[in-house]
């Protein structure tokens, strides 16, 4: 896949069936100027909506990050899922297609699983990982960017980042890198927020997700919960200010809020726009 | 070993505590059924196990979706018991384990431990079944014909209690009037769930695909017998002999199976070694 050939679509928000009715109106948000472009979250069962519709109708970029397929299990990525997937992206005119590499459901795909589920960090798991995006790419002639998912439980010998290096390497495809969801990992392994990423091949990097997080606890066990709050942690922020300067094939950041008042995001679009200027 | 074993390690974890707390107390054992490599088990076993129970609502979610598909069952089942716990014990049970093990769709697995559960009131095992049984012909209804002359894919053919269907009906509009104010569940003063009799009669129910899901309607003793006898595929050569037993004169054998190949109750399937000149797309 010819990374450079793809469009630079700037700072978006992210979005999924329905969050516009009780959160944000990206169409509101772009014509602050403050949103380039929209991520439209997507599963077959439920498809598009009246928000992406409305955007995508005034000719506006798009991305669809896929909500229902498990790229660790290559005979998941079917044929009708491939052909559905095609005709909707295209639909909304999609300039990738991206989405969580784990599984988004166990057992056949089925309506309102999304218990999205961190791929076993294996080299093993990683080749069958790249098998199932370089079959993605093939039949909808479209770049599929896999993304680092969040968890509590990673298991595996690899850190997440040489495990999706490895992917990369083998599918030759982008990367999407969520900086959240990264700052998860290495604290559940107990690494430095940067860690790894001097081997890690950010060429490759074509989209960043940044997205609030809250720390919790169970039982005295810490954990970061992926809520998507308006404040990305500092770990965060400290992964994306390091990716972005050095990701040359970077085309587009997505500030993951879409479920907040937008008066509460609007500082750190401005942020992110300026770290991405 | 696979990866994929480790993975389905993962997924009983983060649903079922108990099955954290059994492999730590017996790793031999517990981890048995799910083959993994010495390394993997002790990746598996060095994790921290409160990291497995992070998300109390992991559970309750998918129930949700189950409890949708399995409305009445799952109301009758929960009037019975009157537990949660008897709910998400379902992540706990063999049905459970093999569905994330074989790759089973989890609706059917849901139905296997509804069926299982012993419930006390008339017809829960007839409702059950019968919920069950539209599950699958949901998902059937996707997948390719199979070799030979059989019924079409989410075709199917059943007898039930006569009161079975509209004892199904009617939970689904109690669930919907509680669900008109959920806060009803928490009152003294609550409606009671609609409890039906077995009617002693039988019902012959044709379940057939549509575009969104399946239709459900009545069919009389004829056409259940000739479809039960089609629910093994058969060639058309042997139509005659296959619809014998259900009282079918075999000069009417062929134009029956063809009248009802073309009604799309029936589907006539490639043979397992055919030749395919595309690739199937489901």
């Amino acid at each position: 896949m010819n990374l450079a050939a793809l469009p630079p679509l700037g700072v978006g928000i992210s979005a999924e069936f329905d969050s516009a009715r009780a959160g944000i109106d990206a169409v509101a948000l772009h014509d602050q100027g403050l949103v380039d472009f929209l991520e439209y979250g997507c599963d077959l069962a439920r498809g598009l909506d009246e928000h992406v519709l409305r955007w995508a109708g005034r000719k506006l970029p798009t991305t669809y990050h896929f909500l229902d397929v498990n790229l660790e299990e290559k005979d998941d990525v079917d044929h009708v899922w491939l052909a559905e997937v095609a005709a909707l992206a295209r639909q909304i005119g999609a300039a990738w297609l991206c989405g969580d590499g784990g599984l988004w459901h166990f057992g056949p795909r089925d309506r309102g699983h999304q218990t999205l589920l961190p791929p076993i960090l294996c080299a093993e798991g990683a080749d069958e990982m790249a098998e199932a995006i370089q079959r993605v790419e093939n039949v909808t002639g479209m770049a599929c960017l896999p993304e680092n998912p969040p968890a509590t439980v990673y298991l595996g010998e690899l850190h997440i980042l040489d495990y999706f290096a490895r992917v990369a390497d083998r599918a030759d495809c982008g990367l999407l890198l969520d900086c959240a969801h990264l700052a998860i990992f290495q604290r559940m392994r107990g690494h430095a927020p940067l860690a790894g990423l001097d081997g890690f091949p950010l060429d490759r990097v074509v989209e960043i997700h940044i997205a609030g997080g809250t720390e919790r606890d169970t039982d005295g066990f810490a954990w970061i919960d992926d809520d998507h709050n308006p404040e990305p942690l500092p770990d965060t922020w400290a992964i994306a200010r390091h990716v972005i300067p050095r990701a040359p094939n970077l085309r587009a950041v997505v500030y993951e809020c879409e479920r907040n008042p937008p008066e509460t995001v609007v500082a750190n679009f401005r942020a992110i726009r300026e770290l991405y200027a | 070993m696979s990866h994929h074993a480790l993975q389905d390690a993962l997924v009983i974890a983060l649903h079922d505590e108990g099955f954290v707390a059994a492999m730590h107390r017996d790793p031999e054992g517990t981890l048995a059924p799910l083959r993994l490599s010495p390394a993997e088990r002790a990746q598996l076993l060095a994790a921290d196990p409160r990291a497995f129970r992070t998300d109390p609502l992991r559970r309750r979610r998918i129930l949700r979706v189950l409890a949708e598909e399995l409305r009445a069952s799952t109301t009758l089942a929960l009037a019975e018991t009157r537990s949660l716990a008897f709910a998400e014990g379902f992540f706990a049970s063999p049905a459970f384990r093999a569905a994330v093990i074989e790759r089973r769709p989890l609706v059917l697995a849901f139905g296997d431990y509804l069926g299982a559960a012993g419930l006390a009131a008339p017809l829960a095992g007839e409702i059950v079944r019968l919920e069950t049984l539209l599950a699958r012909c949901r998902r059937d209804r996707l997948r390719p014909p199979r070799p030979g002359i059989t019924l079409a894919p989410g075709v199917a053919a059943a007898s039930f209690d006569a009161a079975t269907l509209p004892a199904v009906q009617a939970l689904e509009r109690y669930v919907f009037e509680l669900g008109l104010m959920p806060q009803v569940a928490l009152c003294d003063d609550r409606p009671p769930p609609p409890v039906a009799a077995p009617s002693g009669r039988t019902a012959h129910l044709l379940v057939t695909p549509t575009a969104t899901g399946v239709s459900l309607t009545t069919i009389d003793d004829d056409l259940h017998r000739v479809l039960a006898r089609l629910a093994a595929p058969i060639d058309r050569a042997g139509a005659a002999a296959a619809l014998a037993p259900a009282g079918v004169p075999a000069a009417a054998a062929g134009d029956l199976v063809q009248s009802l190949l073309e009604e799309g109750l029936l589907a006539d399937g490639p043979p397992e070694d055919a030749v395919l000149i595309a690739t199937r797309t489901a």
